[in-house]
């Protein structure tokens, strides 16, 4: 009984401090809402300077249903997968919006992709008034 | 109890009191840091419920940056997470 104590009170710090790093704090920063969690924060590290205002902006979405130890998931928010399906050709950074409801039961991750558009749209063109019609 | 000790547990990285700031881009190498200045947050109370958006393109609208240049994040929290605000910063023009 005495050595199960010992081990707990070991662990405890372990667990109670995992994740807590002094670089890129809120990577690692973990805060969740046991009941509700509707979040977004950045999924990547900036390199370079980047343009934030870019021409293209897509996302895509994994869904997560768990009950205790048990879960399925599904989908994809693969950041290369999101650019290639949403047409956008130099990826800028990206964020991750996380949705979920009691104790992790229904999650959804959203991967935010924006970068500059393989094909940026066009100008729109000259309505009746501006073109003299 | 149980729930409070899974709550502290599941938080992840508690402090009894925490305000300080971080880097989130460690590449510094001749980085200029621009004359405009981005934050957006996200909070969460009593370990149950967390909200808002802390994103990169949130913090860089309300900054009215057009280019980023290097991103700080800062925390504050209190009571091992009783109430915690996370912080993005972005610098740029």
């Amino acid at each position: 009984m005495k050595r199960k104590r010992l081990a707990a009170l070991a662990l405890a710090p372990v667990l109670l401090l995992s994740g807590c790093g002094s670089l890129g704090t809120l990577y690692t920063f973990r805060s969740f809402g046991l009941l509700y969690t509707h979040t977004v924060r950045p999924l990547s590290r900036h390199r370079e300077a980047v343009d934030v205002a870019p021409s293209g902006a897509a996302s895509g979405n994994t869904k997560q249903i768990q009950v205790q130890y048990v879960s399925i998931l599904w989908d994809d928010n693969a950041i290369g997968e999101i650019a290639k399906r949403g047409g956008i050709e130099t990826i800028h950074y990206a964020d991750l919006e996380t949705r979920s409801y009691i104790l992790g039961l229904w999650t959804r991750h959203t991967v935010h992709v924006y970068g500059t558009a393989a094909n940026p749209p066009a100008a729109s063109p000259p309505t009746g008034a501006d073109a003299g019609m | 109890m149980a729930i409070l000790v899974v709550a502290l547990l599941s938080a992840g990285c508690m402090k009894l009191y925490a305000n300080y700031k971080s880097t989130m881009d460690i590449h510094v190498d001749n980085t200029f840091l621009g004359k405009k200045e981005g934050r957006a947050s996200r909070h969460t109370v009593l370990w149950l419920v967390s909200w808002g958006d802390a994103g990169v393109a949130a913090a860089a609208k309300n900054g009215g940056l057009t280019t980023m240049n290097h991103m700080d994040s800062e925390i504050f929290q209190v009571l091992f997470g009783l109430y915690t605000q996370e912080t993005v910063v972005v610098y740029g023009d």
